[in-house]
Protein backbone atom coordinates (compact mmCIF):
# COMPACT_ATOMS: atom_id res chain seq x y z
CA UNK A 1 0.00 0.00 0.00
CA UNK A 2 1.19 3.21 -0.71
CA UNK A 3 0.55 6.16 1.83
CA UNK A 4 -0.29 8.51 0.07
CA UNK A 5 -3.90 8.76 1.88
CA UNK A 6 -5.59 9.84 -1.19
CA UNK A 7 -8.53 7.55 -2.74
CA UNK A 8 -5.59 6.64 -5.88
CA UNK A 9 -3.68 5.90 -2.91
CA UNK A 10 -5.00 2.72 -2.67
CA UNK A 11 -4.32 1.34 -5.96
CA UNK A 12 -3.18 -0.44 -7.67
CA UNK A 13 -4.80 -2.90 -5.29
CA UNK A 14 -2.25 -6.30 -4.41
CA UNK A 15 -5.59 -9.66 -4.83
CA UNK A 16 -5.26 -12.63 -3.61
CA UNK A 17 -7.32 -14.88 -6.33
CA UNK A 18 -9.31 -17.71 -5.12
CA UNK A 19 -12.33 -20.14 -6.27
CA UNK A 20 -15.54 -21.57 -4.02
CA UNK A 21 -17.77 -23.85 -5.76
CA UNK A 22 -16.42 -22.79 -9.37
CA UNK A 23 -17.30 -18.80 -8.32
CA UNK A 24 -14.15 -16.99 -8.34
CA UNK A 25 -13.22 -14.29 -5.68
CA UNK A 26 -10.68 -12.01 -4.54
CA UNK A 27 -9.68 -10.66 -1.62
CA UNK A 28 -6.76 -7.47 -0.76
CA UNK A 29 -3.60 -9.34 0.83
CA UNK A 30 -3.54 -6.93 3.34
CA UNK A 31 -6.46 -8.07 5.07
CA UNK A 32 -4.81 -11.75 4.58
CA UNK A 33 -2.84 -12.32 7.98
CA UNK A 34 -1.54 -16.32 6.89
CA UNK A 35 -2.69 -18.77 4.81
CA UNK A 36 -2.07 -22.46 5.84
CA UNK A 37 -3.75 -25.45 4.41
CA UNK A 38 -7.46 -26.77 6.54
CA UNK A 39 -7.34 -30.36 7.24
CA UNK A 40 -9.92 -30.10 10.47
CA UNK A 41 -11.35 -27.17 13.46
CA UNK A 42 -7.82 -28.11 15.11
CA UNK A 43 -5.72 -26.77 12.73
CA UNK A 44 -6.96 -23.07 12.06
CA UNK A 45 -5.44 -20.24 14.38
CA UNK A 46 -7.73 -17.58 16.09
CA UNK A 47 -11.70 -18.56 16.74
CA UNK A 48 -13.39 -20.38 15.35
CA UNK A 49 -13.40 -20.83 11.60
CA UNK A 50 -16.08 -20.20 9.51
CA UNK A 51 -16.80 -21.77 5.80
CA UNK A 52 -16.65 -19.24 3.62
CA UNK A 53 -19.36 -20.41 1.20
CA UNK A 54 -21.61 -20.63 4.83
CA UNK A 55 -20.71 -16.65 5.24
CA UNK A 56 -21.88 -15.26 2.17
CA UNK A 57 -24.76 -17.58 1.14
CA UNK A 58 -24.25 -19.96 -1.11
CA UNK A 59 -27.39 -22.36 -1.66
CA UNK A 60 -25.46 -25.51 -0.93
CA UNK A 61 -22.80 -26.70 0.25
CA UNK A 62 -19.79 -27.14 -2.54
CA UNK A 63 -17.11 -29.95 -2.93
CA UNK A 64 -14.05 -28.19 -2.07
CA UNK A 65 -10.48 -29.11 -3.39
CA UNK A 66 -7.83 -27.69 -1.41
CA UNK A 67 -9.45 -25.87 1.68
CA UNK A 68 -7.53 -23.22 2.64
CA UNK A 69 -7.94 -21.56 5.93
CA UNK A 70 -7.22 -17.71 5.76
CA UNK A 71 -6.36 -16.09 8.70
CA UNK A 72 -8.36 -12.46 9.46
CA UNK A 73 -8.58 -10.02 12.31
CA UNK A 74 -11.95 -7.94 11.49
CA UNK A 75 -11.07 -4.01 13.51
CA UNK A 76 -11.70 -4.34 17.51
CA UNK A 77 -12.43 -8.13 16.92
CA UNK A 78 -10.54 -11.32 17.67
CA UNK A 79 -8.74 -13.05 14.46
CA UNK A 80 -10.32 -15.78 12.91
CA UNK A 81 -9.64 -18.15 10.43
CA UNK A 82 -12.44 -18.48 7.06
CA UNK A 83 -12.22 -21.79 5.05
CA UNK A 84 -11.24 -20.64 1.41
CA UNK A 85 -10.75 -23.15 -1.53
CA UNK A 86 -8.30 -23.39 -4.40
CA UNK A 87 -5.95 -20.73 -3.81
CA UNK A 88 -4.91 -19.21 -7.64
CA UNK A 89 -2.52 -16.41 -7.99
CA UNK A 90 -1.85 -13.30 -6.36
CA UNK A 91 -2.54 -10.46 -8.96
CA UNK A 92 -1.75 -6.69 -9.06
CA UNK A 93 -4.81 -4.33 -10.20
CA UNK A 94 -5.49 -0.66 -11.09
CA UNK A 95 -8.37 1.13 -9.73
CA UNK A 96 -9.75 1.22 -14.26
CA UNK A 97 -9.96 -2.60 -13.78
CA UNK A 98 -12.27 -2.72 -10.97
CA UNK A 99 -15.75 -1.86 -11.42
CA UNK A 100 -18.84 -1.80 -8.68
CA UNK A 101 -21.35 -3.94 -8.48
CA UNK A 102 -24.50 -2.78 -10.49
CA UNK A 103 -26.81 -0.80 -8.39
CA UNK A 104 -29.56 -3.27 -8.94
CA UNK A 105 -27.46 -5.91 -7.28
CA UNK A 106 -25.05 -3.98 -4.63
CA UNK A 107 -27.45 -3.73 -1.66
CA UNK A 108 -27.38 -7.73 -1.61
CA UNK A 109 -23.58 -7.99 -2.44
CA UNK A 110 -22.73 -5.32 0.14
CA UNK A 111 -24.56 -7.21 2.99
CA UNK A 112 -22.21 -10.23 2.54
CA UNK A 113 -18.69 -7.95 2.07
CA UNK A 114 -18.77 -8.40 -1.75
CA UNK A 115 -17.86 -4.98 -3.17
CA UNK A 116 -16.77 -4.90 -6.68
CA UNK A 117 -16.28 -6.88 -9.85
CA UNK A 118 -12.62 -7.34 -11.57
CA UNK A 119 -13.17 -9.20 -14.86
CA UNK A 120 -9.93 -11.02 -15.48
CA UNK A 121 -8.93 -13.96 -17.99
CA UNK A 122 -12.42 -14.16 -19.35
CA UNK A 123 -13.62 -14.60 -15.93
CA UNK A 124 -15.28 -12.55 -13.12
CA UNK A 125 -13.82 -12.57 -9.58
CA UNK A 126 -15.91 -11.22 -6.89
CA UNK A 127 -13.99 -8.87 -4.66
CA UNK A 128 -14.70 -10.05 -0.74
CA UNK A 129 -13.90 -8.12 2.34
CA UNK A 130 -12.89 -10.64 4.56
CA UNK A 131 -12.81 -8.94 7.47
CA UNK A 132 -15.75 -7.24 7.12
CA UNK A 133 -17.41 -10.82 6.52
CA UNK A 134 -15.22 -11.83 9.14
CA UNK A 135 -16.91 -9.52 11.43
CA UNK A 136 -20.51 -10.12 10.68
CA UNK A 137 -20.24 -13.84 11.13
CA UNK A 138 -18.07 -13.45 14.54
CA UNK A 139 -20.68 -10.72 15.84
CA UNK A 140 -23.63 -13.05 14.61
CA UNK A 141 -22.15 -15.45 16.99
CA UNK A 142 -21.80 -14.08 20.03
CA UNK B 1 -41.91 37.70 -66.71
CA UNK B 2 -44.16 39.85 -65.03
CA UNK B 3 -45.37 39.04 -61.71
CA UNK B 4 -49.39 38.17 -62.53
CA UNK B 5 -51.49 39.17 -60.12
CA UNK B 6 -53.96 36.40 -61.41
CA UNK B 7 -54.46 33.30 -59.52
CA UNK B 8 -52.92 30.31 -61.23
CA UNK B 9 -53.53 26.91 -61.02
CA UNK B 10 -50.40 26.32 -59.81
CA UNK B 11 -51.07 28.74 -56.59
CA UNK B 12 -54.58 26.59 -56.22
CA UNK B 13 -52.19 23.40 -56.73
CA UNK B 14 -49.89 24.45 -53.94
CA UNK B 15 -52.34 25.92 -51.72
CA UNK B 16 -53.86 22.26 -51.68
CA UNK B 17 -50.13 20.65 -51.07
CA UNK B 18 -50.01 23.07 -48.28
CA UNK B 19 -52.92 22.53 -46.48
CA UNK B 20 -52.96 18.24 -47.30
CA UNK B 21 -49.89 19.16 -45.32
CA UNK B 22 -51.28 21.13 -42.36
CA UNK B 23 -53.63 18.53 -42.03
CA UNK B 24 -51.31 15.78 -41.68
CA UNK B 25 -49.19 17.73 -39.09
CA UNK B 26 -52.81 17.94 -37.27
CA UNK B 27 -52.98 14.42 -37.69
CA UNK B 28 -49.52 13.35 -36.23
CA UNK B 29 -49.77 15.78 -33.48
CA UNK B 30 -53.29 14.31 -32.44
CA UNK B 31 -52.43 10.74 -32.74
CA UNK B 32 -49.09 10.20 -30.91
CA UNK B 33 -47.30 7.17 -31.14
CA UNK B 34 -45.13 4.39 -29.28
CA UNK B 35 -42.02 2.45 -29.81
CA UNK B 36 -42.88 -1.04 -28.51
CA UNK B 37 -40.73 -3.70 -28.48
CA UNK B 38 -42.36 -7.23 -28.35
CA UNK B 39 -41.19 -10.83 -26.81
CA UNK B 40 -42.09 -13.57 -25.01
CA UNK B 41 -41.04 -14.48 -22.03
CA UNK B 42 -41.63 -18.12 -20.70
CA UNK B 43 -43.61 -18.61 -23.84
CA UNK B 44 -45.77 -15.84 -23.03
CA UNK B 45 -45.90 -12.35 -25.05
CA UNK B 46 -44.98 -9.55 -23.54
CA UNK B 47 -43.69 -5.55 -24.54
CA UNK B 48 -41.60 -3.01 -23.05
CA UNK B 49 -41.70 0.71 -24.06
CA UNK B 50 -39.04 0.73 -26.99
CA UNK B 51 -37.69 3.87 -25.14
CA UNK B 52 -37.03 1.71 -22.24
CA UNK B 53 -34.94 -1.06 -24.30
CA UNK B 54 -31.43 0.38 -25.07
CA UNK B 55 -30.32 -3.04 -26.95
CA UNK B 56 -30.66 -6.51 -27.03
CA UNK B 57 -27.82 -9.23 -26.63
CA UNK B 58 -27.45 -12.60 -27.51
CA UNK B 59 -27.13 -15.13 -25.02
CA UNK B 60 -24.03 -15.06 -23.05
CA UNK B 61 -22.75 -16.36 -19.95
CA UNK B 62 -23.98 -14.93 -16.31
CA UNK B 63 -21.88 -15.15 -13.62
CA UNK B 64 -23.44 -16.23 -10.23
CA UNK B 65 -22.99 -14.22 -7.30
CA UNK B 66 -24.04 -15.46 -4.03
CA UNK B 67 -26.41 -13.75 -2.04
CA UNK B 68 -28.70 -12.58 -4.40
CA UNK B 69 -32.63 -13.35 -4.56
CA UNK B 70 -34.05 -15.80 -7.34
CA UNK B 71 -35.26 -13.21 -9.71
CA UNK B 72 -31.64 -11.64 -10.14
CA UNK B 73 -29.26 -14.47 -11.65
CA UNK B 74 -26.02 -12.65 -10.93
CA UNK B 75 -23.99 -10.43 -13.85
CA UNK B 76 -22.72 -10.15 -17.31
CA UNK B 77 -19.81 -9.15 -18.94
CA UNK B 78 -21.16 -6.09 -21.75
CA UNK B 79 -18.22 -5.36 -24.08
CA UNK B 80 -16.18 -4.74 -21.00
CA UNK B 81 -19.60 -2.79 -18.62
CA UNK B 82 -20.34 -5.36 -15.93
CA UNK B 83 -24.52 -5.52 -15.91
CA UNK B 84 -27.16 -6.95 -13.57
CA UNK B 85 -29.66 -9.56 -14.90
CA UNK B 86 -33.21 -9.80 -13.73
CA UNK B 87 -35.14 -13.34 -14.56
CA UNK B 88 -38.77 -11.48 -14.68
CA UNK B 89 -40.01 -15.49 -15.07
CA UNK B 90 -39.28 -15.47 -11.65
CA UNK B 91 -42.44 -12.79 -11.29
CA UNK B 92 -44.40 -13.49 -14.19
CA UNK B 93 -44.18 -17.43 -14.25
CA UNK B 94 -44.25 -19.35 -17.79
CA UNK B 95 -41.78 -21.84 -19.06
CA UNK B 96 -38.29 -21.89 -17.24
CA UNK B 97 -36.40 -22.03 -20.55
CA UNK B 98 -31.93 -22.82 -19.95
CA UNK B 99 -30.98 -19.07 -18.76
CA UNK B 100 -27.77 -19.27 -21.02
CA UNK B 101 -29.60 -19.83 -23.95
CA UNK B 102 -32.06 -16.63 -23.11
CA UNK B 103 -31.45 -13.30 -24.69
CA UNK B 104 -30.74 -10.09 -22.92
CA UNK B 105 -33.02 -6.81 -23.26
CA UNK B 106 -30.83 -3.84 -21.71
CA UNK B 107 -33.74 -1.78 -20.15
CA UNK B 108 -32.37 1.84 -19.09
CA UNK B 109 -35.30 4.24 -17.32
CA UNK B 110 -33.87 7.12 -14.84
CA UNK B 111 -31.65 5.48 -12.80
CA UNK B 112 -32.50 2.24 -13.34
CA UNK B 113 -30.16 -0.18 -15.70
CA UNK B 114 -30.14 -3.70 -16.11
CA UNK B 115 -30.00 -6.74 -18.29
CA UNK B 116 -33.60 -8.47 -18.35
CA UNK B 117 -33.97 -12.28 -20.07
CA UNK B 118 -36.60 -12.83 -22.42
CA UNK B 119 -36.70 -16.13 -24.69
CA UNK B 120 -37.03 -13.94 -28.11
CA UNK B 121 -37.87 -10.84 -29.88
CA UNK B 122 -41.44 -11.55 -31.82
CA UNK B 123 -41.39 -7.54 -33.14
CA UNK B 124 -40.64 -4.03 -32.98
CA UNK B 125 -43.80 -1.72 -33.35
CA UNK B 126 -44.63 1.85 -33.72
CA UNK B 127 -48.48 2.08 -32.41
CA UNK B 128 -50.79 5.12 -31.70
CA UNK B 129 -50.52 5.69 -28.15
CA UNK B 130 -54.40 5.01 -28.31
CA UNK B 131 -54.08 1.11 -28.81
CA UNK B 132 -52.65 0.96 -25.39
CA UNK B 133 -55.79 -0.89 -23.48
CA UNK B 134 -55.73 -0.61 -19.59
CA UNK B 135 -54.25 -4.07 -18.49
CA UNK B 136 -56.80 -7.00 -18.44
CA UNK B 137 -58.50 -7.95 -15.45
CA UNK B 138 -58.12 -11.33 -16.11
CA UNK B 139 -54.24 -10.74 -15.08
CA UNK B 140 -53.44 -11.88 -11.83
CA UNK B 141 -50.68 -11.80 -9.08
CA UNK B 142 -47.47 -9.93 -9.97
CA UNK B 143 -47.93 -9.62 -13.54
CA UNK B 144 -51.22 -7.75 -12.74
CA UNK B 145 -48.78 -5.49 -10.58
CA UNK B 146 -46.13 -5.39 -13.30
CA UNK B 147 -48.36 -4.62 -16.46
CA UNK B 148 -49.06 -1.00 -18.03
CA UNK B 149 -51.56 -1.82 -20.23
CA UNK B 150 -52.56 -4.37 -22.49
CA UNK B 151 -51.59 -4.07 -26.66
CA UNK B 152 -54.24 -6.11 -29.72
CA UNK B 153 -51.62 -7.63 -31.79
CA UNK B 154 -54.06 -9.05 -34.80
CA UNK B 155 -55.72 -11.45 -32.87
CA UNK B 156 -53.85 -11.96 -30.06
CA UNK B 157 -52.51 -9.68 -27.10
CA UNK B 158 -49.03 -8.54 -25.30
CA UNK B 159 -49.25 -7.45 -21.79
CA UNK B 160 -47.18 -3.98 -21.91
CA UNK B 161 -44.43 -4.36 -18.84
CA UNK B 162 -43.51 -0.79 -16.60
CA UNK B 163 -39.98 -1.27 -16.20
CA UNK B 164 -40.70 1.16 -12.94
CA UNK B 165 -42.88 -1.07 -11.66
CA UNK B 166 -39.98 -4.17 -12.21
CA UNK B 167 -37.31 -1.34 -10.79
CA UNK B 168 -39.38 -1.39 -7.51
CA UNK B 169 -39.51 -5.30 -7.34
CA UNK B 170 -35.88 -5.66 -7.19
CA UNK B 171 -35.01 -2.86 -5.36
CA UNK B 172 -34.00 -4.37 -1.78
Amino acid sequence: MSGHGGRQGLFPLTLLLFSVGGVHFGVATDQVLGTTGYKGPGQAQGEAPFWFHRAVEFPSDPAYIEPTAVLVKPKGQEACSVIIDAMQEIIEVGVDEIQPFPAVLEPFARRKGLWGVCPRFGRMFLLVDLERLAGAEQASLS
Amino acid sequence: MEPSTERLKSDELLDEVKRALHEKDVVDVEEERVKIVVFRSGGIRYAFYGSDIREILPPREIFWVPSLPACLPGLINVRGDIESVIDIRHFLGGEQTDVTKCLIAIAVRGDFRSGILIDSVEDVLDLPLSSIKPPLSSLGGVARELAAGEIELGEQTATLLNIDMLAAKVTL
